[in-house]
């Protein structure tokens, strides 16, 4: 196994370069290391903002690994592997497939993933190691089961099923172990996310080859078009009494935000770099989301808007290609987790965390 | 201990007497190590926990060395069932075999997600065992399962729960008690009182037997004469069948009741026979009660019988009649027909195949014997059928 670091990267490259990274390391955790060579993406931090998972895409393998990294103080610990039962924790072809993270209030780290071509399967793992277990056995639900989420007490987790072929979203109990399928469309739904009361999921639903955004009240089961039209609408997710999604506008995506009706759109931003896997993260208060640009100019920008479309403010980094931003807040620091490469020139993404205390 | 003076016995005759059997005992000793290794791991890759931790249980009571592998395929399968101590304890195993910061941090996680507790209590008491709020990690779920199944089966529980409030006693019992289990390495005592136990002691399990299959039907004629009482106030020779057997059916029709998990209660009627060819007939039935033993999915079932045995057929004993002219009364041309009372004693080990909860298909082979004074009935066979199955934690 290759051990290679962005740090070690970095080194090979400008000089002004090298002071940028000093810089950043100075202000918060620097770059966040891990084994094994590939493009970091997707960054989701731990309620508590102690650790952020992550996915690193080697490219060309056919897989993807999952890494949590704990953040203490201002020191980024090297991110740990977490290996799905039956694959290895290593680098190698056709090995597992591990994304879509997420978080559970109890601290868990929650990913979708595959061993060896294999279903796709919900699997948790504790943060500070000792690998991933299932969290729903095949006798409990079979077939896929991805993109999980769990809601704001950590009661239930709602995740999509291929059990009736179309990608159903469906909801875990963890009192009573149970599960309820939540909608029966013909349509692919994907990609729910708890509102902050946990009554309401916010998804989208993929009919006729167009993506649309919806919200069901889990307790009713009363289903409403958030956002829909001639274009996909995508990765939703709940920012306070607001909903915020990416909306395509010919061949780029605008970052949008609506109310709970639907109504009241604005457009925060345009031309945004769209994550592989993930949604747009919306900071812990609701009140911001960020996100970065595809627009060459700014491709050093990280854009903290707020979700009301009053503001934005943008972070400045010496990086390039920046992206998939995620903010969390660790006791008095507010923190900011972004991929980015180095140079132009560099070979893969790194994750990057830098401390924007009093930014916002 | 046992194990450990055997060692010592076979390294001291190793050296003196006996060097070739101590040899092959230690090869055989080896071999068997091997085949168990070969084993954890093939019922691991197959995720079958269960058999996983019978067969590192096998290897402990054994002596086997077990090797870092071997401990770390036991910590996997104590996770699985939910034995979070046993798991902890088979990772220190392994640490001590082989220093990984990965097993550091299972430790670790687990240090900071669970307590250690002992509930000390009555192993006759069904405790009622609850958490207010389940959590949401499947293997603290698990942990919390296995708890709750050991303590309402004996009575007490020592080992790792997850940290959070629970509740000892329900709405079935005469008390109730909160107690929060702390992380950490600290060993917390709580002393379970008669209060928090769920109807007292009575039945843990009750349920139908059913069997039925293949019996080897036999009574050997008697070695003596039988004399019976004449009609003239002397005696007589009984018209004994000669020796009888002969394949045919054999039921039986029951119920058992479990007060424990390991031993019950039971009685059965049961039935064999035997179609001899022709109009002869042979027919036994009999009712049994006795104990039934039930270790795992074996069950064991002992006890005496009384019942009746009936015949129709032709072929007496030769010394019936004796004296009269054997060309005119030939023993195998002379018929029988009649019935006895006999008393005796059955057995039989059945091995549950199928769960069929609440009842376990099994496959039983019984043996029974029983005597009317003058001469013996047998009866063996393999049947196949239900029993009630024993509540037990699976994991």
């Amino acid at each position: 196994m290759i051990r290679t670091t962005p740090w070690l990267r970095k080194a090979g490259t400008a000089l002004g370069m090298m002071a940028g990274l000093v810089l950043a390391t100075a202000a918060g955790a620097g770059t966040v290391s891990f084994t094994g060579q590939g493009h970091a993406e997707n960054p989701v931090w731990s309620e508590d903002g102690r650790f952020v998972a992550f996915e690193v895409n080697p490219f060309g393998s056919g897989d993807t690994h999952m890494f949590i990294a704990e953040l203490s103080g201002d020191i980024s610990r090297e991110a740990k592997a977490m290996t799905l039962p039956g694959g290895g924790g290593g680098f190698g072809a056709g090995n597992q497939v591990a994304i879509n993270p997420a978080w559970s209030s109890q601290g868990v780290a929650l990913f979708e993933g595959s061993t060896q071509g294999g279903q796709f399967r919900i699997y948790y793992a504790s943060p500070t190691g000792g690998g991933a277990s299932e969290m729903l056995s095949s006798s409990m639900i079979s077939g896929n089961v991805t993109m999980p989420t769990v809601s704001p007490d950590g009661s239930n987790m709602a995740f999509i099923s291929s059990l009736t072929g179309n990608g159903d979203l469906r909801q875990w109990n963890s009192a009573t172990n149970a599960i309820t399928q939540l909608t029966t469309s013909e349509g692919t739904e994907m990609f729910p996310e708890y509102s902050a009361d946990g009554s309401k999921i916010v998804f989208t639903r993929k009919r006729n080859s167009i993506e649309a955004v919806y919200v069901i009240d889990i307790a009713t089961g009363d289903e409403r078009t958030v956002s829909s039209g001639n274009t996909d609408r995508s990765r939703p997710a709940f920012a306070g009494d607001r909903i915020v999604y990416l909306s395509q506008r010919d061949a780029e995506w605008d970052l949008v935000s609506v109310d709970l009706n639907g109504q009241g759109r604005e457009t925060l931003g345009r031309n945004v770099r769209v994550s592989t896997h993930g949604r747009p993260q919306v900071t812990p208060d609701g009140r911001h989301v960020a996100f970065a640009s595809n627009d060459p100019t700014r491709s050093s920008t990280v854009t903290l808007a707020r979700v009301d479309g009053s503001g934005t403010v943008d972070i400045a980094t010496e990086f390039v290609a920046c992206g998939e931003p995620a903010v969390t807040v660790q006791g008095e620091r507010t923190l900011l987790a972004f991929t980015a490469l180095p140079n132009t020139d560099a070979a893969y993404r790194f994750l990057e965390v830098i401390d924007i205390t009093g930014r916002l | 201990m046992r194990n450990l003076l055997i060692c010592l016995l076979v390294a001291g005759l190793s050296t003196t007497v006996l060097p070739q059997e101590a040899f092959a005992q230690s090869a055989e000793s080896r071999a068997e190590a091997r085949r168990l290794q070969g084993e954890l791991e093939r019922r691991a890759q197959r995720g079958a926990w269960e058999g996983v931790e019978g067969t590192y249980q096998r290897m402990l009571a054994l002596n086997t060395e077990l090797e870092f592998d071997g401990h770390m395929i036991g910590a996997q399968a104590a996770g699985a069932l939910g034995k979070t101590y046993e798991r902890y304890q088979r990772l220190e195993r392994a640490l001590a075999m082989q220093q990984e910061q990965s097993i550091v941090d299972s430790m670790s996680a687990i240090d900071s997600a669970y307590g250690r507790v002992r509930l000390r209590g009555n192993p006759r008491w069904d405790v009622v065992f609850s958490r207010s709020v389940q959590p949401f990690i499947p293997d603290q779920r698990k942990s919390i399962e296995y708890g709750s199944f050991v303590l309402a089966e004996g009575g007490q529980f020592e080992g790792m729960l997850p940290a959070g409030e629970y509740v000892l006693g329900g709405d079935d019992t005469k008390e109730m008690l909160t107690f929060t289990v702390e992380p950490g390495a600290d060993w917390q005592e709580i002393d379970i009182q008669r209060g928090y136990a769920r109807g007292g002691e009575g039945i843990v399990y009750h349920g139908p037997i059913a069997t039925i299959g293949y019996a080897f039907t036999a009574s050997p004629e008697p070695a003596a004469p039988v004399l019976v009482d004449g009609f003239s106030g002397g005696q007589r020779h009984s018209a004994q069948p000669g020796s009888v057997s002969g394949s045919g059916l054999g039921l039986e029709l029951g119920w058992e009741v479990g007060p424990t998990r390991l031993v019950a209660a039971a009685a059965s009627l049961s039935y064999s026979g035997l179609v001899l060819g022709g109009e002869d007939t042979f027919h036994m039935g009999y009712g049994w009660a006795g104990v039934a033993l039930r270790p795992g999915n074996l069950r064991i079932a002992l006890g005496p019988t009384y019942g009746v045995v009936s015949g129709n057929g032709t072929g007496v004993i030769p010394s019936f009649d004796v004296g009269q002219d054997p060309g005119r009364y030939q023993p195998q041309n002379i018929g029988y027909k009649g019935s006895a009372w006999a008393g005796g004693a059955r057995v039989s080990a059945s091995y549950g195949l199928l769960d069929l909860e609440p009842l376990q298909g099994v496959v039983e082979l019984g043996g029974h014997w029983q005597t009317d004074g003058a001469r013996s009935y047998f009866d063996v066979g393999i049947r196949v059928g239900i029993v009630p199955k024993v509540p037990r934690f699976e994991g």
